[in-house]
């Protein structure tokens, strides 16, 4: 096993290393020796989630439990979903992941959280089963099908009431856009997409709640279920709506330009909640639902899991790490610290927040969990094929450089009949 | 009237050299001794792992298990039938031919104008030399932010009545900008190679071509370009070679799009090893942008090679 762990290490890195790729050293996991147990925990480390936020918040965990040293492992540039693949080929592993959640490639490699109560009841816990079984806990779910919404640019327009339909949507987009706002802000990288997901969605899985599943296997195509979304992308392209020119705008921009009021609707996740919090001066902003077309009675809303923590079945110490799991899960202190940094919620969490916190407080609480759904490439057992979410993105790009909507339809038919299956 | 340019003077013929006799192993072994550990430390850093490369290119390996199946060819067959792939690498070589023949150009002529001793030169191959050594990241993020349909670009060109110009928005401008930000980021290097030629050549034959009313131009391209002959050779391979790796710049100022039109080979390979999981997939990919930068770079000096020869003869 050690063999075949070695090699395998040295060809990871000779793949990288072919690609003129660079690597950054883990630290050591010394798990397991004399009186103190270390276990180590590789998270991910931004401007919010900073080395010593982590160190912070685990320093309760460690004071009611002497005996256990928590390692805060940082991967640096490199990322956990790329450090991670290293780590294990290396036989060096740490004993938990954050920020990671399971795939049926990654489950062999992570402890069955089944057993544990805390596990099994956390958010999105079933949602993220990968045959039946239970390989993360989450801190809070993050939103996806939302728009926040600059409410002067709506009082402008003469609208008085958010939509709740895509067809009141189109109205009202049409009158902001005869306001002379900007309707819809996104930008280029991965957040061309996510306007079209955000449009899409709520009523394609709406419709049909399987439809992941579908598409997998091959019973519906990307045309049928989704080309009608795609049209009326491209409608809102051609009309401005959607301008081209943000193709060139990167997220903080866009972010930037949407709290400075120079648009009047944003879809994005719920962290922007967090960025409003800490802006200077916003311009006043809501937030309502992405709408489904009329007719879909439950419109699906996108969401993620928060903060994923996983157990490596290569750990010495799991019932140690399972307690810091279970710590980082359900200690209140420590559950709410992480949604506050990072713009999260979860139902029965609740911390003090904006006025746009609360509204969003308000739809996690109105929103069954029967309506969650993946977005992107999607996740548990609800999947698309490797490589849908860059694909789409892709193709969205060149929805809004111009490319004709049969077109985007036809490539992605054809993506899917060379990936699926 | 037509001036006449005086060739160097060749280098004296050698009398065919007797082929040397060979040592007994005996007299090698110090030889073979102290080249060992550089031999070993080559073999295990570059040969061993490019074996294991290409054996990981027949695998399904998905870098997270310690499973996996060899598939044959299956990798390779994929990459080539993506046409993601195969986009990416018409890209890359654009970028290849089109950046070293760019750099290569502006660095020579560059280094013509400011190979001559004085401060001010000093001063200008400094700033010339300087976007070379910032990371090409923050290289990209700066231009990013530069090349933004709000940003400083386009807000010049408007002061002037021009644009706004679609940058980074259009595939084919965000191609030029790739290829225009490398450029100026990298042709400092290449015109450092070149003042470094320019300044080994004695200063003799410039003497006797102007004696003989030869132009500047006729003695750059009679005197200048034969001499440094070498020295352009390294730095074509050396700016092919680095370009057909490029991915860092790409990342920060375009991120591949829009609509993956400025995707290059490395970057597809970094996406389908980490994004997709598939690290057989990009071990192929990887082996063939090998066995292409080396063949290319191979091409490249015998060609160069067989100028030179032909300028010396």
């Amino acid at each position: 096993m050690i063999r075949k762990r070695a090699a395998l290490a040295v060809m990871g890195v000779a793949a990288v290393a072919l690609a003129g790729c660079s690597t950054a050293a883990g630290d050591d996991n010394e798990g397991g020796g004399g009186d103190v147990v270390e276990l180590s925990m590789l998270v991910n480390v931004t401007p919010n989630l900073t080395e010593e936020f982590w160190n912070e918040l685990v320093a309760p965990f460690e004071d009611a439990n002497p005996g256990i040293d928590v390692i805060v492992q940082n991967p640096g540039a490199e990322g956990v979903a790329a450090a991670l693949p290293r780590l294990l080929a290396a036989g060096d592993a740490p004993d938990v992941v954050q920020s990671l959640p399971p795939t049926p490639d990654l489950a062999p490699e992570l402890v069955d959280l089944s057993g544990y109560d805390w596990a099994t009841s956390g958010p999105l816990a079933e949602q993220y089963t990968i045959e039946g079984k239970t390989y993360m806990a989450g801190i809070g779910v993050q939103l996806q099908s939302l728009m926040f919404y600059n409410k002067t640019a709506f009082e402008e327009a003469g609208i008085a009431e958010v939509p709740t339909t895509l067809e009141e949507l189109d109205e009202a987009l049409a009158a902001l856009s005869a306001a002379g706002w900007t309707p819809i802000q996104t930008g280029g990288d991965w957040m061309s997409s996510h306007a079209l997901q955000a449009l899409a969605l709520p009523s394609v899985v709406g419709e049909d709640p399987e439809w992941f599943a579908h598409m997998s296997s091959g019973e519906v195509t990307f045309s049928e279920s989704y080309g009608a979304f795609i049209e009326r992308y491209a409608d809102w392209v051609a009309a401005g709506y959607v301008p081209t020119e943000a193709l060139g705008i990167q997220y903080p921009d866009a972010e930037q330009a949407f709290l400075a009021g120079e648009s009047a609707i944003y879809p994005m996740g719920s962290w922007f909640a967090g960025t409003e919090a800490a802006a200077e001066n916003p311009a006043e902003i809501g937030v309502f639902r992405a709408p489904a077309i009329e007719g879909v009675s439950d419109p699906a809303m996108g969401a993620n899991i928060a903060s994923p923590y996983s157990i490596l079945s290569g750990s010495e110490v799991v019932d140690e790490a399972a307690l810091l799991v279970e710590f980082l899960t359900t200690d209140e202190t420590a559950v709410v610290d992480q949604l506050v940094v990072d713009g999260n919620f979860r139902d029965g969490y609740a911390y003090e927040t904006t006025a746009l916190g609360d509204e969003l407080f308000q739809i996690v609480a109105d929103t069954p969990s029967s309506s969650y759904t993946p977005t992107g490439q999607g996740y548990g057992e609800r999947r698309l094929p490797a490589g849908y979410s860059e694909e789409l993105n892709t193709q969205t790009q060149a929805l809004m450089g111009g490319t004709a909507a049969a077109d985007v339809i036809s490539a992605m038919d054809d993506w899917f009949a060379a990936n699926a299956g | 009237m037509t001036a006449t340019v005086t060739a160097p003077p060749k280098a004296p013929q050698q009398p065919h050299a007797r082929a040397p006799r060979r040592k007994p192993v005996r007299s090698r072994l110090p030889d073979l001794i102290m080249a060992g550990p550089a031999v070993l430390v080559f073999v295990l850093m570059f040969i061993v792992p490019m074996i294991l490369a290409f054996v990981l290119s027949l695998t399904d390996w998905n870098g997270y298990s310690l499973k996996f199946d060899f598939i044959g060819l299956e990798n390779y067959r994929f990459a080539f039938r993506n046409p993601r792939t195969v986009d990416a690498a018409i890209f890359t070589a654009v970028v290849a031919v089109v950046g070293t023949t760019l750099c290569n150009i502006v660095g020579l002529a560059v280094a013509v104008l400011i190979a001559a001793p004085g401060r001010v030169n000093t001063v200008l191959r400094t700033i010339f030399f300087y976007p070379y050594i910032i990371s090409s990241l923050i290289i990209g993020f700066l231009w990013s932010a530069m090349l933004q349909p709000n940003g400083v670009a386009n807000s010049l060109l408007g002061h002037v009545g021009v644009g706004p110009l679609p940058f980074l928005i259009d595939a084919t401008w965000a191609k030029g900008s790739v290829i225009a930000t490398i450029l100026w980021s990298s042709f400092g290097f290449n015109m450092i190679l070149f003042i470094a030629g320019i300044k080994s050549v004695p200063t003799e034959y410039y003497e006797a071509a102007t004696v003989d009313g030869a132009s500047r131009w006729q003695q750059f391209r009679a005197i200048t370009v034969p001499l440094i002959a070498p020295v352009l050779t390294v730095n074509l391979v050396l700016t092919l070679v680095g370009l057909l790796k490029v991915y860092d710049v790409v990342l920060a100022l375009t991120d591949g799009g829009p609509a993956a039109g400025t995707q290059t080979i490395v970057y597809q390979i970094l996406k389908d090893s980490f994004a997709r999981s598939a690290l057989g997939l990009g071990a192929a990919q990887s082996v063939v942008l090998l066995i292409v930068t080396a063949i290319i770079g191979l091409a490249v000096t015998f060609a160069r090679r067989g100028a030179e020869q032909k300028v010396a003869a």
